[in-house]
């Protein structure tokens, strides 16, 4: 095999990995370093802890609540503001990377006078939001709503018209067409946009402190006890929670990774 | 089965799309809507198809009216300028795609749509490629699966807008032969719209011309070249020559209604400015003295008898002339 050469190539590499190394991989190593001389029996002891245990299981389970929460909501979302032309539509549109913009705290400081007991909402609601689970996954979605969102609009865009049109002559319900024609194209999509909002969720610290009230074995999530952990200065017990954090996040997308392989596969199969 | 368009009009964003459109399609028939980018033909197929939705007027088909009708249930086979294949389905899924999606007590058996199905990958000369998807087609092969899916739900009404039209040359040419035989097999009523005269002359019996939103004539391809009723439909089919201005209208002739002499007596004085005898007729452009620019077409032993050459002085003079009223405007 001949190498050809291409102009820029080694710079642009160079660039490329030197950023990656300094901002991802340089923190990870650090950490996995940190994890290697913490004390033998920490992770032992770090996992074996019945609230460490339950503040992990919740943080997962309330992410993907969150990201499943999404799917549904941010799939409306966007399908609306791709396809209806409305007053204020723009207003909407830029509405939507909100949550990015905002401070988390901020976040999390909103949602919990608007939804707390006494809150505008909050009051009107016959069961209570804030300072339970329910509150977490709120929080959470409000989060990662525009991952959602942003992941699915382009592809949306791009989808012609005419193939519903197509599919409608055919004789396809709007409900067959949607369900045959439109979701299939949108399945990769839906599914990264799923992988970004869960990834973001599991993540979530700064709203959900506002909102969750912090109750050990309740609403206390993982990243909350590695602050916790720290501010007990036990360094080594926040470091091992955060590697068992980064090693499960790290499985789940590996397996809607895997998801997105199969679906892409079995399209090319059928 | 026969269609009857009566009166549609539509209007969009204060512009007329379709004002005041009416046309008969007799069964079995493939009629052509022949006009230029924006004369509303896309809309009116569109209309018929029940895609869009007339603000006047309404669609007959066998005397019936559809205008209420939703499209899922008028049973008409649309194929779109782009195809319009689902991209994540095979070409057999494609093409199975109508008849899966029937309500149960409709939908043949799973063997029934196997056996129609290689019918019609039969019918468009791909039986080995009812694996592929889409994305791995060329164009015309695309094109000939969009046919064979509208095909499969045995459509009363056959709707082509431009269909060959992102087509490459020779493709186009081949398809138009294609689904003219096609047509004379299936006799399904078909519509076809093109902005391409040659396309709509050589495909269709009947030929309906349209511009700025209405049509302006109907009628077998040869009338309508042999005899425009309008000045639109005269330059816009075939190449003319529009010589002068009349008394009730403008005088034009077909560029091989034109004939040329050396001698004064036999028509005004015009120089020759290009020559290209290539194929059994000589193409020339003249040049009037006025500055008016003429198409002149010679067949190749007149062209001899004549020893023409470019820059030489010539006297033309037409042999047919038609005079034809209308405000068009080049």
């Amino acid at each position: 095999m001949t190498f050809t050469r291409r102009p820029g190539f080694a710079l642009s590499t160079g660039i490329t990995l030197l950023g990656t190394s300094l901002m991802i991989l340089l923190p990870l190593a650090a950490l996995a370093l940190k994890a290697v001389h913490a004390k033998a029996g920490t992770f032992a002891t770090v996992l074996s802890n019945p609230r460490v245990q339950t503040a992990c299981l919740f943080s997962l389970g309330a992410a993907l609540a969150a990201a499943l929460f999404n799917l549904v909501w941010g799939t409306l979302i966007a399908w609306v503001l791709v396809r209806y032309p409305f007053p204020g539509r723009r207003l909407a549109d830029a509405l939507v990377d909100l949550p990015f913009a905002l401070p988390t705290a901020v976040a999390g400081l909103t949602l919990s006078s608007l939804y707390g007991p006494k809150g505008w909402i909050g009051h009107l609601l016959p069961f209570p939001v804030v300072y339970n689970r329910t509150g977490v996954v709120l929080a959470l979605s409000f989060v990662s709503l525009p991952f959602m969102v942003r992941s699915l609009q382009p592809v949306l865009e791009e989808l012609p018209r005419e193939m519903e049109e197509a599919a409608t002559c055919l004789g396809a319900s709007r409900w067959a067409t949607l369900r045959r024609v439109v979701l299939p194209q949108l399945l990769p999509a839906i599914l990264s946009g799923f992988a970004l909002s869960f990834a973001r969720a599991v993540g979530e610290y700064g709203s959900v402190v506002f909102v969750s009230g912090n109750l050990p074995f309740k609403t206390e999530i993982a990243p909350l006890l590695i602050v916790v952990k720290l501010e007990q200065y036990d360094y080594d017990g926040a470091v091992a929670l955060a590697v068992i954090m980064l090693g499960i996040s790290l499985l789940v997308l590996a397996g809607i990774h895997l998801l997105h392989r199969r679906f892409g596969e079995a399209r090319r199969h059928v | 089965m026969s269609i009857e368009v009566r009166n549609l009009s539509k209007r969009l964003g204060g512009k007329t799309i379709l004002d005041r459109v009416s046309l008969d399609i007799p069964e079995g028939s493939l009629v052509a809507l022949l006009g230029p980018s924006g004369s509303g033909k896309t809309t009116l197929l569109r209309v018929i198809a029940g895609l869009e939705t007339p603000d006047e007027g309404e669609v007959l088909v066998r005397g019936e009216a559809t205008t209420v009708r939703r499209p899922q249930d008028r049973h008409v086979g649309f194929v779109f300028q782009h195809y319009a294949l689902f991209p994540h389905m095979s070409v057999r899924q494609n093409v199975a795609f109508g008849l899966e999606v029937k309500p149960r007590t409709q939908r043949p058996s799973r063997d029934v749509i196997r056996a129609r199905v290689d019918e019609l990958l039969q019918l468009i000369q791909m039986d080995s490629y009812g694996q592929r998807l889409p994305s791995e087609l060329s164009g015309g092969q695309r094109q000939r699966v969009a046919l064979a899916r509208a095909l499969a739900v045995e459509p009363s009404v056959l709707l082509l807008d431009e269909p060959f039209g992102a087509l490459d040359a020779q493709v186009r040419a081949e398809l138009r032969q294609w689904l003219r035989r096609l047509h004379d097999v299936s006799k399904v009523t078909t519509v076809l719209v093109t902005h391409d005269q040659e396309e709509a002359m050589e495909v269709a019996d009947t030929v309906a011309v349209m511009n700025r939103a209405r049509i302006e004539q109907v009628g077998h391809p040869r009338d309508i070249y042999d005899h425009p009723a309008t000045a639109f439909v005269a330059r816009f089919v075939g190449q003319m020559n529009q010589l002068h201005q009349v008394e009730g209208g403008t005088a034009f002739a077909r560029p091989h209604d034109m004939d040329l002499s050396l001698d004064p007596a036999d028509g005004e004085p015009a120089r020759i400015t290009k020559l290209v005898s290539v194929g059994p007729l000589a193409r020339l452009r003249l040049d009037l003295p006025s500055g008016q620019e003429l198409e002149v077409h010679l067949t190749r032993p007149r062209l001899e008898e004549l020893q023409l050459a470019e820059g030489q002085q010539v006297y033309v003079r037409p042999n047919r002339v038609q005079v034809l009223a209308g405000d068009y405007i080049i």
